[in-house]
């Protein structure tokens, strides 16, 4: 059990600068997911604070003690792979028993830990089974199980359920949040899955380009989401983004974009004053948008609102039924909108569709350089 | 005319088992059959003496010598070419400058033709004038100058040269059986706390169990067989008698004795013996792998 600070934390691979002076804290029993594209930094940053890459400058401290300098096997962690990375010639067994083995730990020591842990992870019976004679999912068991044993300060995960299917990916997921749980250690979670980092984390850290972007809680980054890099890719479907200007007109301020003009809602206005008249990204989530024929329909109690004028029109290009939704591409003008839909509205390829914003949830972003949300209350 | 798609399988492999029918059954059957006769290499004449041959060489002390010497030489050369040639793959697998060129030097043994390597080694060891006593010599190792090619030191020097001449092989077997090692194998040992040696042991070793098997399985049937490194050795000094290995005394017999039927014997024998140690062999590595 370990708090983790990264501070300054930089890494350099020749001219290439990977992580670049990232400052870090991972509470004591806290679950931190690192997420982000492939190539923003997330993957070495986690190898250094395993001690598998050697950092360029800045500090790791585990616990009390600054391990910089100390090999792997001095820093009390343990890590699953994204390859399982199984020693191929050892039971699973021996798998288990490796570190313990490496530790010093001796036989009689090793049995109740390694059965402990085939236990938690329901593995018992396949112990005396090679990798090669297990399925994915078991063998990530089995690697998990290898992390559990030793019952170290702190876990790391490096894309561990990338190399399972989807079903198994959500049994897993579900299952590592209950191992968190039970075992209260700090564990520290790489992935570019936005929904892993949503359904797992206590705390996310979204990184870009070997910066932090964001760090908060998942719903604190998807509510409010610091830029327009979060913004687009915690949430799924992505974020829709548009040019905009806002303008001040007798009846308010609206945002108006290429194809749509819509008002701003009265209690955001007064936030927003700072730029008005500057060109702007406007963000809409698609499951902030709604059909306004079926709104109308059910006199919805989701937007009382429901104002014409904040309404804009399109053809409905592709339909993707979900099952208990649908997403809608919706083309507005010549750009493409999502929108998340009711499966039971009767929608056909290249009919009209009004949508209505839910402008209450509407973000804004500086359209110059570094896209940063223009901050409402 | 329509062939059958059976006719036409027989007749694509007829021309590949007719090879292999006159190039090895019929060869191999017939220094069988050789070795029950009394039969001048080169004279037509031949007379079925039955086990006389076989039971001629039990009482053969040249013929123990030459067992005894090729068993130590294929052991010792085995043991020395894998050692060297795994630790030579390990170093070669690391990144460093210069990586490919040493690459290329170390193969460099294994390429040149046998004649030209014995007669540079004959030169380096040689006693009056080689460089290698003059080394010994100078760091003052050696008192006097060592008759590499003396009774006493001449399977040491044929060990060398062999060795020299034939761990390239080992090199790239295991180098290459190396690079498929994932590197996270590795780097799951340095987090369970497997120091060098250790992941040496517990990752490296057992990836290479395999190559290994087959590295040393060819190994030693090539050098209990080897005969052109032997031989080209024994030109000349006197104490080839002290090297000659089992193939060489087979050729002797044959060649230089005109003794088809003996020679043809010792190659019956030679065979069961690499027979017998190959299915000792993979009995022990299947034992092994339980």
């Amino acid at each position: 059990m370990a708090k983790i600070t990264l501070s300054k934390l930089t890494k350099r691979f020749g001219e290439y600068e990977a992580v670049k002076g990232i400052d870090l804290t991972i509470a004591d029993g806290e679950f931190a997911v690192l997420v982000g594209p492939s190539g923003c930094g997330k993957s070495t940053t986690l190898r250094m604070i395993a001690g598998l890459e050697e950092i360029t400058s800045g500090e790791i401290t585990i616990g009390d003690t600054v391990v910089n300098d100390l090999a792997p096997k001095h820093r009390d962690i343990a890590m699953v792979f994204q390859e399982y990375a199984l020693y191929p010639h050892m039971t699973v067994r021996k798998n288990l028993a490796f570190g313990l083995k490496m530790r010093g730990y001796k036989k009689g020591e090793q049995a109740p830990l390694v059965q402990e842990a085939a236990n938690m992870l329901g593995i018992s019976e396949l112990l005396e089974r090679k990798p090669r004679e297990l399925s994915g999912g078991q063998r990530q068991r089995v690697a998990l199980g290898r992390a559990i044993v030793r019952k170290p300060k702190a876990f790391l995960f490096d894309e561990p359920l990338s190399n399972l299917d989807a079903k198994l990916r959500v049994q897993m997921r579900a299952e590592l949040s209950r191992l968190h749980r039970r075992l209260a250690t700090t564990m520290i979670y790489v992935t570019h899955d936005q929904v892993e980092a949503m359904t797992m984390g206590t705390k996310i850290v979204i990184m870009k380009d070997g910066l932090i972007q964001q760090v908060g809680s998942p719903m604190e980054v998807y509510r409010r989401p610091l830029n327009q890099f979060v913004a687009g890719f915690i949430g799924s479907p992505a974020m829709n983004f548009f040019k905009a200007m806002l303008v001040q007109r007798a009846e308010g301020v609206y945002v108006e974009a290429a194809s749509f003009r819509v008002p701003v809602p009265e209690r955001l206005c007064g936030p927003y004053q700072c730029v008005l008249g500057r060109e702007v990204i406007f963000g809409i989530r698609p499951e902030d948008i709604h059909s306004f024929e079926l709104l109308q329909q059910q006199q919805s109690a989701i937007l009382p609102e429901c104002r014409a004028d904040s309404m804009i029109c399109g053809e409905v290009e592709v339909i993707e039924p979900l099952g208990p939704e649908m997403l809608v591409l919706v083309k507005c003008g010549d750009q493409t909108t999502v929108v998340r839909l009711d499966p039971r509205l009767d929608l056909e390829v290249g009919q009209d569709i009004n949508l209505q914003l839910d402008m209450e949830k509407m973000h804004l972003f500086d359209a110059a350089h570094p896209h940063a949300r223009i901050e409402a209350p | 005319m329509k062939i059958s798609e059976r006719t036409a399988g027989y007749s694509l492999v007829l021309p590949g088992v007719f090879l292999i029918c006159a190039l090895l059954v019929y060869p191999v059957l017939y220094g069988v059959y050789l070795s029950f006769f009394s039969k001048h290499s080169f004279f037509p004449e031949q007379k079925f003496i039955g086990l006389t041959n076989y039971l001629y060489l039990l009482q053969d002390s040249d013929f123990w010598m030459s067992l005894w010497y090729g068993t130590v030489y294929s052991v010792s050369t085995i043991v020395l070419q894998v050692a060297l040639g795994v630790a030579a793959a390990l170093i070669l697998s690391q990144t460093f400058r210069g990586r490919n060129f040493v690459r290329g030097i170390v193969l460099f043994p294994y390429i040149i033709p046998t004649v030209v390597a014995i007669i540079l080694w004959k030169w380096l060891l040689n006693n009056q004038f080689g460089f290698i006593n003059y080394v010994l010599f100078a760091l003052g190792i050696v008192g006097e100058p060592v008759n590499w090619m003396g009774k006493d030191h001449i399977m040491s020097s044929l060990v060398l040269i062999s060795v020299w001449e034939f761990f390239p092989f080992v090199v790239l077997s295991v180098l290459a059986r190396l690079q498929t090692i994932p590197p996270v194998l590795y780097e799951a040992a340095k987090v369970d706390g497997a120091g060098q040696l250790r992941r040496f042991f517990h990752v490296t070793l057992p990836q290479l169990r395999n190559v290994l098997f087959v590295v040393i399985l060819l190994r030693g049937i090539w050098m209990f067989t080897k005969f052109d490194t032997v031989w080209l050795l024994t030109q000349g000094g006197g104490a080839e008698k002290y090297i000659r290995t089992l193939p060489v005394y087979a050729y002797m017999r044959t060649f230089m004795y005109y003794q088809a039927g003996l020679g043809s014997a010792l190659a019956v024998i030679m065979f069961g013996v690499l027979v017998a140690a190959t299915a000792v062999y993979f009995n022990l590595f299947r034992r092994g792998d339980e």
